[in-house]
């Protein structure tokens, strides 16, 4: 058994063991054999002691599968609270690590793809359980986001009447907004807090995610809100949000009071880290104020 | 005491920075001399890690170790998360980086353990090219680590210490002595642990590692999460009187007791340093933190560094 090269060696004990099932499953595979035979693969393994070869590498394959399913366990658990652990272990050792191998440095990393690779599965609840998983997944991308100044009340205040039209926002980073075809938040939210799981309605919903002084959050918005959002916080200076809101939705009184609270809400939860006042002129890039920070 | 050849102070007895113990250690400045942090979890982090990270950096001295170098692989160097390392040491002010004489994957993948490598003539050059990178890339010391391993492979032609000497003669890096797992490997292969300590130099090692590991009887997992037993901790006394003083430090992984049964278990080291009697302090009893779901991303890459008791 000598002069197998290192990278012949490593790419066998490698295949072996990503390959899920049973460990001699793994050394007939055709991912390991392309590198090495079954026989030889374990010849190139020292047989002594109290293990056997097969046993010894069993001992990196166990750890290897345990390591990816409980690293998707954290980033998923409302996924996982759904399919139940021995489902969900089996999915992610024997479809998604292998359709969806790591390779970053890091298992943060590894969840990346599941909410695609749930969409494009073959499981019944799909569509639902990718919404979860785009969800649990909004949640993870917030908490690594940098933290950034907030927007304060006084740089607010100091905005007159007349300038309001014309201000944009600057969003934190640790914001989002998901449109999903279910109920998924109600699920985690349960998950989360451990209490009794809710049906999830296959109904249209809005999300909102934030993280606030290194806690991430996630609530409902209502179609008006969701739309009011999404504009402001792609940049949209306010009044032509309103102006854009008023379109897709009727605006009477009572909204605009309705609209004052919402934004005065997504001010104290910290979702804007600045403001830019724009002079009113027909050029809306003419920037005539910098940002709070 | 043999100086080592670097210089590298000797910082004295640290624990592994771990995020179930981020609350107490920003709340009551436990009197560490030392934190090793493992490098992935911070690298591009900007949320709660990353504040954790700068506040302990300027109330302690820390060392970057890391788990995802795969310095053994045939893969060629990663110098993109070289450079994400560099900019992170920088910050920190790591004196040196460490990580493992292990690969974790080949083209590209990254299976995230520490796997064993073939002791051939062929690794040792391949392995000295990519450290050589690696410092000159670095502009710090490298110090690898030795790992515990479960399967040795029929083409290597020497022993580990002899591939670690050699390695550390041809590319100039240390050696971070991971004295638990000179044991683990000892049991599990059948040698002598004392001769793999005997055969490094010991101006080459410029730290130890210990950390607890559990007995399954055919074999020792190396999990950290427990106590160092008595056997290992008469191994560090062992090595130790070959080289004095080396920043020690203690890992626990997995079933993570409260901060301070942690550094108490570190400071144990001082009773073995024979020429440096010195009790340690009193316990300081604190009561722990609740885990907070979704405060923190939990630090999978820590649990790079062991294996499961589950096993
Ligand atoms: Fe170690």
């Amino acid at each position: 058994m000598k002069n197998v090269p290192l990278s012949t060696l490593q790419q066998w004990m490698q295949a072996v063991i990503e390959h899920p099932g049973s460990t001699g499953d793994a050394l007939r595979s055709d991912e390991a054999s392309a590198h090495l035979p079954p026989d030889e693969g374990l010849k190139a393994i020292v047989n002594t002691g109290a293990l056997t070869p097969a046993e010894r590498i069993g001992i990196y394959r166990k750890m290897f599968f345990l390591r990816m399913t409980e690293s998707m366990a954290i980033d998923y658990p409302g996924v996982k609270a759904f399919l139940g652990e021995e489902r969900f272990d089996r999915l992610i050792a024997d479809e998604y690590v292998k359709q969806y191998p790591s390779s970053s440095y890091t298992l943060n990393h590894l969840g990346r793809y599941f909410p695609a690779f749930l969409r494009a599965s073959a499981l019944p609840e799909r569509e639902m359980l990718a919404d979860l998983a785009e969800l649990e997944l909004a949640v993870t991308n917030s908490l690594d986001t940098a933290e950034m100044p907030l927007l304060t009340a006084e740089r607010i205040a100091a905005i007159q009447p007349e300038g309001w039209g014309d201000v944009t926002f600057v969003p934190i980073q640790a914001v989002s907004l998901l449109t999903l075809g279910h109920s998924v938040n109600e699920y985690l939210d349960a998950v989360i807090t451990d209490d009794a799981l809710p049906m999830i309605q296959h109904r249209s919903t809005h999300i909102l995610i934030y993280r606030r002084t290194f806690r991430t959050y996630w609530e409902e918005l209502t179609p008006q809100q969701y739309r009011l959002l999404s504009l402001l916080l792609s940049g949209m200076r306010f009044g032509d949000a309103l102006a854009a809101l008023a379109d897709a939705f009727p605006i009477d009184a009572s909204m605009q009071n309705d609209i004052f609270h919402w934004f005065g809400d997504w001010v104290g939860k910290g979702l804007f880290s600045g403001i830019h006042e724009h002079s009113s002129a027909n050029n809306h890039d003419d920037e005539h104020t910098a940002s709070t920070h | 005491m043999t100086p080592n050849k670097w210089n590298i102070p000797d910082l004295g007895f640290g624990v592994g920075l771990r995020s179930v113990h981020y609350d107490h250690i920003l709340e009551h400045r436990p009197p560490v001399d030392w934190f090793e942090v493992i490098s992935e979890t911070y690298l591009e982090s900007g949320g709660r890690v990353r504040y954790v990270l700068d506040r302990v950096a300027e109330q302690y001295p820390i060392v970057l170790h890391g788990v995802s170098l795969s310095v053994g692989s045939s893969d060629p160097v990663n110098f993109g998360y070289l450079k994400l390392l560099k900019a992170l040491a920088d910050r920190v002010r790591s004196p040196y980086i460490s990580d493992h004489l292990c690969w974790t994957g080949v083209n590209a993948h990254n299976v995230h353990d520490l796997l064993p490598i073939p002791y051939t003539e062929e690794s040792l050059r391949h392995i000295t090219q990519k450290v050589k990178q690696v410092m000159e890339f670095m502009e710090r010391p490298l110090v690898l680590e030795n790992v515990s391993t479960y399967a040795q492979f029929s083409s290597s032609s020497m022993s580990e210490w002899e591939f670690h000497a050699r390695l550390m003669e041809d590319s100039q890096c240390g050696m971070l002595m991971d004295v638990n797992n000179i044991y683990v490997s000892a049991y599990n292969h059948g040698f002598d642990p004392k001769e793999f300590i005997d055969r490094i130099d010991p101006a080459l090692v410029c730290q130890y590692h210990l950390a607890g590991h559990t007995n399954k009887g055919t074999h020792l997992l190396d999990t950290h999460n427990d106590h160092v037993i008595d056997e290992v901790w008469e191994l560090y006394q062992y090595a130790y009187q070959r080289t004095g003083g080396r920043n020690t430090l203690l890992e626990w992984d997995e079933d993570i007791p409260d901060f301070d049964v942690v550094h108490q278990e570190a400071l144990k080291a001082r009773e073995y340093r024979t020429a440096e009697q010195v009790a340690p302090s009193g316990p300081r009893v604190r009561p722990s933190t609740p885990p907070v779901m979704r405060l923190t991303p939990l630090e999978k890459n820590e649990r790079v560094n062991s294996m499961s008791h589950d096993l």
